[in-house]
């Protein structure tokens, strides 16, 4: 059903819609960063990605919650997509 | 594994299983070894006198998580409102009954962390520190459970005691999120009680659990989160420096680890406090571990992870929930887009059509009792009687005529804000606000800019960066607030007749496009930054709460009917008397003198009537003066015509088009003004009043112009 890019690391903005990655870190400095963590995008979290087109802001879900991303941000977050399966906690 | 020792502190369970039942809540209160009896009845009646002090808890809690849902299902209308001191965030506490105590209340302000962002975070945080409450009752929601637990765990640092009120379960369920709150009790070792607050549900079940959690044993501890191994020694040596040269109101593993995560104010005050040489050591520790925020943040969700592990299930990935159902079509770039369109469209083609007719009765009522008052009155002085007719009533009347455009409008914003649409619509407009250097958030305080300026101004602080802010609230006073749809709702019908309704919906479309345009023209003026960041929680959809939308628009609404008794009344009375002092005569009045002076400008706008001048200028008082003006200068003409027609007969309909642009767009009212001189300084006021000035008055000449000359002369 998707391609399976698993174990190759990527950034958030580029997974697609209705992957599910795990996020390994971030990139850039303590100024955004400390937001994304706070808000959950921290290492080991899995991200659900419901939106992203080639403009504009993603919607993701994280840590039980959803969230819109501007797609700078989401170039920040360093992923590696899971393989597809039918459910996740 | 990120555990620490986990000990069942607190003696009785607050956990109450099925929907809160009160019943299922056993507390026993070990200090004064009574049990609490309270079952539903909070207002004072239980016979025996209050204890001494009042109990102090606060409610602290994210960002929709329903927090005000609950304060306000627990205080009822027994509020205090003020503010923070030296802050300008709204502070609301209330004192209670819970069964025979007596608690005070105190609503914290909403926060998704404790790190110095803002100044909400800072009210928190100093609250805690500063004026530890006897507890803290911590709202999260029921589906979004995880990452609301994160004020949990930054709560834990402190020597506090807690409740985790899981609220929403109501939410949760149509969501298919299964919760199981015994492990979740468990798992935290602090007390958890199920709440669905917009249905008063588990209510009682609270009350009873945070008195006792405020009166039991202070040994509570639970399961906190712990720092990274690798971290420890560096906290330890941080605490060693730190201790002793700080103020005892901090607990020094908390500040080091704030000092670690890099916290600036806290850094702050641990630099001035740190002898030379502790200070150096300080320095060189926080810089060779800059990284440690990820960590320590990490620290936290793995904290979570652990103790919900058990607790929530989800539902499959290929389950749509109602939430993803409405968000395929409201978050969609193209659907979304034409969906926000529509509602703004429905929202006006909504009041013009229920409101209007209500508005003409009220106004039609006003006249009649004018009508009748000038009979009735036929024995007092001339002035008096005047005074009061031409005067009062013709000016407040009118203004409080237009009552149901208020209340319809505040009732759609609420509704759209209440069901969690208003985050859809800046993730929509996101793409074009940043055509602008901003980003979807600051489409936010603007949308709520329709209703009144004032709140729209205020709310410019969900903006973290300057530049977002300074522009957004450059923006702000030009959307058409109610006050100033109200005019042209009042005054369409009488210049336009049967295509009032067109000309109405064309005025706002005219009038968003300037904005857009000068956004653009001074973003592009303003040094661009490196682009804010743009991270923004959507809420899960739910219900409208009667409760909440009522008191939204009861708390808008009075303020527009204490603005119609106090500056309103006030000005209408000075237009009066300027309008016929000297000598009683409006014609050869001060009012007739100062408008006439501006004439020459007027003209170029179709406006030569001094009239539609002075009640231009009188709009900067309140927006809804322009009416009470024009119906203090022209009622004493009409005694049987319907003044708006009197208005209409004086102008032509390209000067009508005209002073209906010129008062959208005139400058912000005076409760605006001074909103943006206190977020932005007088500098910026006195250029978005310039501005505004030059843009209306530009745009009614302009408008004057071209549509005298296509025949609308």
């Amino acid at each position: 059903m998707t391609q399976p890019q698993t174990s190759v690391e990527t950034v958030l903005s580029l997974v697609a819609v209705g992957q599910t990655a795990l996020v390994l870190g971030l990139h850039g400095g303590r100024a955004v960063g400390e937001r994304l963590a706070e808000f959950g995008l921290v290492p080991s979290a899995r991200v659900s990605v419901l939106r992203n087109s080639r403009h504009g802001p993603l919607l993701v879900a994280v840590q039980g919650a959803r969230l819109a991303l501007g797609r700078g941000e989401a170039a920040k977050v360093r992923v590696i997509v899971e393989p597809a399966r039918t459910g996740h906690e | 594994m990120k555990l620490a020792a986990l000990r069942p502190a607190f003696r009785g369970s607050c956990h109450s299983p099925a929907r809160g039942s009160p019943a299922a809540t056993e507390v026993r209160i070990l200090d004064d070894g009574a049990q609490l009896q309270g079952r539903g009845a909070p207002a004072g009646g239980a016979g025996s006198p209050p204890p001494g002090r009042a109990v102090r808890i606060a409610i602290a809690g994210q960002p929709n998580v329903g927090k005000s849902t609950v304060f306000n299902s627990l205080t009822g209308l027994d509020q205090h409102v003020g503010n923070w001191p030296g802050k300008t965030v709204e502070k609301k506490s209330g004192f209670v009954r819970f069964g025979q105590a007596t608690v005070e209340l105190v609503d914290l302000p909403g926060t998704y962390s404790l790190s110095a962002h803002s100044a909400e975070e800072e009210i928190v945080r100093d609250y805690l520190l500063f004026q530890p409450p006897e507890a803290v009752v911590v709202v999260v929601g029921a589906a979004t459970l995880e990452r609301n637990l994160y004020l949990v765990a930054e709560l834990l640092a402190f020597n506090v005691p807690l409740v985790v009120a899981v609220n929403m379960m109501d939410v949760a369920a149509r969501e298919g999120v299964e919760l199981d709150l015994q492990s979740l009790q468990t798992a935290l070792g602090l007390p958890v009680t199920a709440l669905s607050a917009a249905r008063n549900e588990g209510l009682e079940a609270l009350r009873v659990c945070a008195l006792a959690t405020a009166r039991g044993p202070r040994a509570a501890i639970a399961a906190r989160p712990s720092s990274r191994p690798e971290h420890r020694p560096i906290i330890r040596h941080l605490m060693q420096l730190l201790d002793g040269n700080i103020p005892s109101a901090y607990p020094l593993e908390w500040l080091a680890t704030k000092l670690l995560e890099g916290d600036p104010r806290l850094t702050q005050m641990a630099r001035a406090s740190l002898p030379p040489h502790a200070l150096a050591e300080l320095d060189r520790l926080l810089h060779a571990h800059e990284d440690a925020f990820l960590d320590i943040v990490g620290g936290r969700y793995d904290w979570i992870r652990e103790v919900t592990r058990a607790v929530v299930r989800r539902p499959r990935t290929d389950v749509v929930s109602l939430t993803d159902r409405i968000d395929r079509v409201a978050t969609h770039p193209t659907w979304g887009l034409l969906a926000l369109i529509t509602i703004l469209g429905l929202t006006f083609w909504l009041i013009y059509g229920l409101a209007t007719p209500m508005v003409n009765l009220l106004a039609g009522a006003t006249q009649t009792l004018a009508a009748v008052a000038r009979t009735a009155l036929a024995a007092w002085p001339a002035w008096l009687s005047g005074l009061a007719i031409d005067g009062l009533l013709s000016g407040v009347g009118m203004v409080l005529a237009f009552l149901p455009v208020m209340v319809l409008f505040f009732a759609v914003l609420g509704v759209l804000e209440d069901v969690g649409y208003f985050a859809r619509a800046a993730y929509v407009m996101d793409r074009f606000m940043h055509a602008l250097g901003l980003h979807g958030k600051s489409f936010l305080p603007l949308f709520l800019g329709f209703g009144c300026n004032v709140p729209a101004a205020l709310g410019t602080r969900i903006l973290e960066d300057r530049r977002s802010r300074l522009l957004t609230l450059l923006l702000t006073p030009l959307v058409p607030c109610t006050a100033r749809l109200g005019v042209i709702a009042f005054l369409a019908p009488a210049f336009f007749g049967a295509r009032a309704a067109l000309v109405s919906s064309l005025l706002v479309a005219f009038n968003i496009l300037i904005i857009a345009f000068l956004g653009l023209v001074v973003g592009r003026l303003m040094p661009r930054q490196t682009p804010p960041a743009f991270i923004m929680e959507l809420p899960l959809y739910h219900l409208p709460m009667p409760r909440t939308l009522a008191r939204f628009v009861w708390h808008n609404t009075r303020s527009f009917v204490e603005k119609a008794g106090s500056i309103i009344l006030l000005a209408s009375a000075g237009v009066w008397a300027l309008s016929r002092l000297p000598t009683g005569d409006p014609a050869s009045s001060v009012l007739a003198w100062v408008g006439r002076g501006l004439e020459p400008l007027g003209v170029l706008m179709g406006l030569g009537d001094w009239r539609m001048l002075t009640a231009l200028l009188t709009s900067f008082v309140a927006k809804e003066n322009t009416i009470a003006t024009l119906g203090v200068l022209f009622a004493g003409q009409a005694q049987h015509t319907p003044w708006p027609a009197l208005v209409a007969a004086h102008l032509a309909p390209a000067a009508g088009l005209a002073f209906l642009v010129v008062q959208m767009l005139f400058i912000p009212c005076a409760a605006t003004l001074s909103i943006l001189r206190q977020e932005a300084g007088w500098r910026w006021a006195s250029l978005s009043v310039l501005l505004q000035l030059a843009i209306s008055i530009g745009m009614g000449i302009a408008v004057f112009q071209i549509a005298s000359r296509v025949g609308y002369g």
